[in-house]
């Protein structure tokens, strides 16, 4: 494959910003996951990384299990959406200076 | 109470997520649509719940359709407003949808999301499978992509006409009935809160019920997917099942893939692509049986089954899984590498062909007749009025002599019996000419009254008589049977003629667009050049010389038309005309009618082997049916 000379600033600079953005979330993946569980209202048992999450469950099967109801919060459903369309963003624009890159096009009819 | 279980990550989760989208995205760039149809099952393999596995799945695939939906729309592909409707509709459908997933999954738990996901799996793969296995015998049969039309019951929903429920759609071109649309959108988003992939209903139903051409079809289903997508994902967010580390990896692979698989599209023939989506569609759907019996045992549908067999038969589903996409991945891959191979060695083979053609002596002038007499024949009928009026701008620009002549038909052994006979012949022949002086107005002209008993005969004495280097005639409008294409009158003269023939439609004259002229390299093709290159100078247009080779043709014929188009190129060329060339496959005249309107062209030029009579139907029949087929007017050029 014959590598093009002309992104090769771009490419890097968005294939950095693109490995930022995934670092980014796996740093935070607990919370993400917590945000996801507690969309609707949920049973909480455990703690952090350990923490296990039962949907539509009545109080007082959540306390005999050893949990607490957290409330639901509407707005973190926004949170996967954001994140969503910000990698897809990011990633898309690497993606496609890399290929270009390689030398990959699509053929001359 | 059931848990909401998010799948450990580790590293090896971890590859096989990014792997799997890379996978089904070049699957998917590959075959339009639906890799996610791997997705769903993958995820559930790797054991995500069916509920998890289906959310996720949305939310990787709605930033990537408006990203998509985007770039289709700047190439006009997009009904926006189509694409909306029925993304809203698709919406209520999906809620739907959901409803019917949660519904079931708080009475029988995650199993029974897991059967009904399986057996809609089965349902919808099976239908959609065989009929692309259908689409690919007819094009492949075919040997060629068929040009698509209307389909018949799509003809029949846009004829419908209900009151207050009409809705103009710009890309189909006409009026559909809300009634009709409903529906579509709302399967489409049931089917999308099921098994993610709504556009295995939504773009068939586009065209075969609405009439959608294919191609905008999938370019509008990608704004259905993004509305229903975000919708989807608000409502599975609300559910707790998201989960964006799924989405995230499987997008990370995914976008790599989907660029890949789009590239390899563009070097292989439609009913290959249509193979490996049946292909594929098909195998998915076996590997979904092996799961069904331990889904029924848990529920105590049937007998109980021993764990170890719902093991050893879940491994089996999974195995079949995973021999489906490295099948789709080694297809795509291999028909990349082979295409990017025969790519390249064609276009080496262009350079050759051209380095020949340096050597090989130009394509010498078969006509040095210069364009100074021009003859148009006029009948009076509409179907004259362009020949006239391209015979005129052709006069002006040439700065040619223009005659126009009218033909009084008669049987001389009949004049001198019936009176009148002659009289009102030649009374009608002047009454053409008058009409076609109008028409050629302020350009200079003669008229002139040929007497013949045909007028194919008067029309070529009156050409030979006036030593004319053009004669220009009309052609009767009439399509379909093949005898009939141009007129018994048209091709006669183009037969018995000494000088080339121009014959223009209905309605033409010379527009503004370039001149495409077609060779094959043979001596009626030079002579086609040498009278393209003559008027593409008088007429100041850019040229573009096409070569046709039919399917069955083999590499060295395939090499000769390189070779005849460069030859041509280099011929205009020296003539310091602007020259593309084409070397394109198909049915000859199709291709050259084809791309004479896709380039706007002014003006089509080929030669003729000028036969008639019995002969004429054994060799002229390109001629005769670009002529008759061609929108624009088309020049017959006669090897002399």
């Amino acid at each position: 494959m014959d590598l093009h000379n002309g992104h090769w600033g771009k490419t890097v600079f968005w294939g950095i910003a693109t490995a930022v953005l995934y670092a980014l979330m796996f740093s935070n993946s607990d919370l993400l996951l917590h945000l996801a569980h507690t969309t609707p209202e949920a049973c909480v048992v455990g703690h952090g990384a350990d923490a296990v999450y039962f949907h539509k469950v009545g109080v007082a099967a959540c306390v005999a299990q050893g949990g607490h109801i957290e409330p639901g919060t509407w707005w973190h459903v926004l949170i996967p959406i954001l994140l969503a369309f910000a990698i897809s963003f990011v990633h898309g624009a690497f993606t496609g200076l890399f290929w270009d890159l390689m030398g990959l096009k699509p053929a001359r009819k | 109470m059931e848990a909401v279980q998010f799948i450990e990550l580790n590293a090896a989760t971890v590859f096989l997520l990014v792997l799997i989208g890379f996978i089904a995205g070049m699957v998917s760039g590959f075959i339009g649509s639906g890799g996610a149809f791997v997705l769903t099952p993958a995820m559930m393999s790797l054991g995500a719940p069916a509920i998890v596995a289906v959310a996720s799945n949305i939310c990787h695939k709605f930033p990537k359709a408006l990203v998509g939906a985007v770039k289709r729309n700047k190439y006009g592909q997009v009904d926006v407003k189509l694409g909306v409707v029925l993304g809203v509709v698709a919406e209520a459908g999906m809620f739907y949808g959901k409803h019917v997933m949660t519904t079931i999954k708080h009475e029988f738990g995650h199993v029974g999301t897991d059967l009904y996901v399986s057996a809609i799996f089965i349902v919808v793969l099976a239908v959609v499978g065989s009929f692309v296995l259908r689409d690919y015998r007819r094009l492949k049969g075919a040997g060629h992509d068929t040009p698509a039309e209307v389909p018949r019951f799509a003809r029949w929903v846009q004829s419908v006409e209900i009151p207050g429920t009409m809705m103009h759609f710009k890309l189909i071109g006409a009026r559909v009935s809300l009634l009709f649309i409903l529906p579509i959108g709302f399967a489409t988003g049931m089917l999308a809160a099921t098994i993610a992939v709504g556009g295995f209903i939504g773009v068939p139903a586009m065209i075969y019920i609405l009439g959608v051409p294919a191609i905008m079809a999938t370019a509008t289903e990608l704004v259905i997917a993004f509305v229903m997508g975000l919708g989807g994902t608000i409502f599975y967010g609300f559910e707790g099942a998201v989960d964006i580390r799924l989405s995230m990896l499987i997008l990370l692979g995914s976008l790599f893939g989907i660029q890949l698989g789009a590239i390899g599209t563009t070097y292989v023939k439609d009913y290959q692509i249509k193979l490996v989506m049946a292909v594929i569609m098909l195998t998915v759907l076996f590997s979904r049986f092996f799961y069904i019996p331990g889904y029924l045992s848990q529920l105590g549908m049937i007998a109980s089954i021993e764990d170890g067999h719902v093991t050893t038969l879940k491994t089996l589903g999974d195995s079949v899984l995973a021999v489906a996409l490295i099948l789709g991945a080694v297809t795509v891959l291999t028909s990349l590498t082979k295409g990017i191979a025969e790519h390249r060695k064609a276009e080496g083979k262009r350079e050759l062909a051209e380095r020949i053609a340096a050597l090989a002596p130009p394509a010498a002038p078969a006509t040095t007749a210069t364009l100074g007499r021009i003859l148009v024949a006029t009948d009076g009928s509409e179907y004259s009025a362009g020949a006239v009026r391209t015979a005129a701008d052709l006069a002006q620009a040439a700065g040619a002599r223009l005659f126009v002549a009218g033909i009084a038909v008669y049987n001389p052994e009949y004049a001198s019996t019936v009176p009148g006979l002659e009289e009102a012949a030649l009374a009608k022949a002047r009454a053409d000419v008058g009409t076609a002086a109008a028409i050629a107005g302020d350009v200079p002209h003669e008229v002139l009254i040929a007497e013949a008993e045909e007028p194919s005969h008067g029309i070529v004495d009156a050409a030979g008589e006036n030593h004319a280097d053009l004669i220009v005639m009309g052609r009767r409008g009439r399509r379909g049977m093949a005898r009939d294409l141009i007129g018994d009158a048209t091709a006669r003269v183009i037969g018995h003629a000494h000088c080339n023939v121009l014959v223009a439609p209905r309605g033409a004259k010379l527009n503004g667009g370039g001149i495409l002229a077609a060779t094959d390299g043979s001596t009626h093709g030079d002579a086609a050049i040498a009278a393209a290159s003559r008027l593409a100078k008088t007429l100041g247009r850019p040229a573009t010389v096409v070569s046709v080779v039919l399917p069955s043709h083999n590499e060295q014929r395939r090499l000769e038309a390189v070779v005849a188009v460069e030859r041509a190129k280099a011929t205009l060329g020296r003539d310091g005309i602007e020259t593309t060339g084409i070397v394109a496959e198909g049915r000859p005249e199709q291709v050259i009618v084809d791309q004479a309107t896709r380039l706007g062209a002014g003006l089509i030029v080929l030669g003729t082997h000028g036969r008639t009579g019995l002969e004429r139907l054994l060799m002229g029949s390109v001629t005769e049916r670009v002529i008759g087929f061609a929108h624009c007017p088309v020049l017959a050029v006669k090897a002399s």
